[in-house]
């Protein structure tokens, strides 16, 4: 592992980052990064919306293949470069998993989220599910190379694929016009039974501002629908080993859609 | 038990603007309940606390002196109950109590239907939770306790606003200013009924924060209120600074009580 944080103290407007226990743990902080740089974040983020990605026809299409996830989502590749590559470096890999103190394996998928304005309500769900990656990380170590749910689309390539399960959730909120009452906040929740209208906890997707969690079996979380305004966001995950999740909380609580 | 030093402070309104920077400003100078309604207050509590995203083990000050976070909905008598039970069997006594929960909705009379659907929600946080609050803890702490409670100058301060003072014209403040004067003079009367077991009872009517002054002067308002030794008082806090308006008390029959 680089050294946590090199390159990134001089982005980092705010080192005082919130750690919540409640209803799971989670960390929360406002003002990340400086106001340039944001700035540079956001004009990025606009111009991507700008384009393909932000067309109305686009909503709910993704490589999740999750037509009830009422979004516009953009999964950003190794090429992708500027002011958003701040998300798939290794400085900020390698910050999340100390903050976290997990053992990753540097297998990163990123996405643009983009949720337009009335778009209803997620489901509550916990993250804790598989990913299938080829091995080829970019010269920084970072692997962004995710084939997918399943195997399927690496072995019609002719390549070999491994299974990781997601580790890390990130969800880092720009270019959004919110105040009390817009909606489109992220809400954590106890059960994977609870109302998506009844969070224990809601996270505001205040511009500049951050989520984080561990991706366990209880991390339930849903997106909320947003009654005023659209709601942005860049999404991150970090993945680990298989074989230390199934030791911890065993193969059942594993999302996996090629499980029988 | 709480240790003798710290005086045990129940805050509503915890996660607001001025509750936020109260709990930032006396942390180490009271044991804290924080209660808030829906976003938790931004600072470190004991379910919540500080860390370096850069160097995630070290030892933060800020985390030193952790409030007592309530999620509650005070609006329900049931879970107001709860509030003062929590709070007196986590620190065993309440000294202060600081009324700063807010709900605030403005329109023209005539033209906002939000101004009328929020009517019973304004008048609720403004001025009447306050009053059941601080009931609450004279019947289960205080009114038996008049020695102690003078000994340790134990009181009550509720957050009003100017709005309560003057009617400011064409902003849509008519609900809110209301409330805020009826929670002026529900203090008043609190302060006369409290003093039979030596609790104070105050307000502090703030202008506009930050906007006009800063939210820091009004929480080192607040805090001055606590250490002082009056009662049945105003305070404005305005752009030139503090002025108390003394309750005027007179007797039921030449004030024409009908």
């Amino acid at each position: 592992m680089s050294t946590p944080g090199k390159g990134l103290t001089d982005i980092l407007a705010n080192r005082r980052w919130m750690r919540r226990s409640d209803p799971f743990p989670h960390v929360v902080a406002r003002d990340v990064f400086a106001s340039g740089f944001y700035r540079k974040l956001e004009s990025a983020f606009q111009e991507v919306l700008c384009g393909d990605f932000g067309r109305p026809e686009k909503r709910g299409v993704s490589d999740r293949n999750l037509p009830t996830y009422d979004a516009n989502v953009l999964v950003l590749n190794s090429e992708f470069s500027g002011p958003l590559g701040i998300f798939i470096s290794r400085p900020w890999h390698d910050m999340l998993t100390a903050l976290f103190g997990l053992n990753t394996t540097r297998d990163v998928v990123c996405a643009l989220h983009h949720h337009p304005l009335g778009s209803a309500s997620g489901w509550v769900h916990n993250d804790l599910s598989i990913r299938w990656f080829t091995d080829a990380p970019k010269s920084d170590g970072i692997n962004m190379a995710c084939s997918g749910r399943t195997t399927h689309p690496a072995r019609q390539a002719g390549m070999k694929a491994s299974p990781v399960v997601r580790a890390i959730t990130m969800i880092f909120y720009l270019n959004n016009a919110w105040s009390s009452g817009s909606g489109g906040e992220t809400g954590l929740y106890r059960s994977a039974q609870d109302l998506p209208t009844e969070p224990a906890a809601v996270v505001p997707p205040v511009n500049n501002s951050i989520l984080l969690f561990e991706c366990t079996p209880y991390s339930f979380h849903s997106f909320l629908k947003n009654h005023r305004s659209p709601r942005n966001s860049v999404n991150l995950w970090l993945h680990r080993p298989k074989a230390g999740v199934v030791a911890r909380w065993g193969e059942g609580k594993i999302f996996d859609v090629e499980r029988p | 038990m709480a240790c003798a030093r710290k005086r045990v402070c129940l805050l509503t309104g915890a996660s607001g603007k001025l509750g936020s920077a109260f709990c930032r400003l006396y942390a180490s100078k009271y044991h804290i309940a924080a209660v808030y309604r829906n976003h938790a207050p931004q600072v470190t509590a004991q379910n919540q606390s500080y860390v370096d995203p850069l160097s995630p083990a070290a030892c933060l000050p800020e985390n030193e002196h952790p409030v007592f976070a309530i999620r509650a909905d005070l609006g329900s008598d049931a879970e107001l109950n709860r509030v003062v039970e929590l709070v007196l069997a986590r620190f065993g006594r309440i000294d202060l109590v600081i009324n700063a929960a807010v709900y605030y909705a403005f329109g023209h009379i005539v033209e906002s239907s939000l101004l009328l659907t929020s009517l019973e929600a304004q008048f609720n946080v403004n001025a009447l939770v306050p009053l059941k609050l601080a009931a609450k803890v004279a019947r289960d702490f205080w009114r038996n306790r008049d020695l102690e409670n003078r000994r340790m100058n134990r009181n009550v301060i509720n957050v009003s606003s100017v709005s309560g003072l003057y009617v400011t014209p064409r902003l849509g403040h008519s609900a809110y200013a209301a409330a805020k004067a009826a929670l002026n003079l529900l203090t008043l009367h609190m302060a006369h009924e409290f003093q039979d077991f030596g609790v104070r009872a105050n307000a502090c009517a703030p202008t506009s924060f930050p906007q006009i002054v800063s939210t820091e002067s009004v929480a080192r308002s607040i805090r001055r209120l606590d250490e002082g030794r009056m009662t049945g008082t105003i305070l404005v806090i305005g752009k030139a600074g503090e002025r108390f308006i003394p309750g005027q008390a007179s007797s039921g029959a030449a004030a024409g009580a009908t």
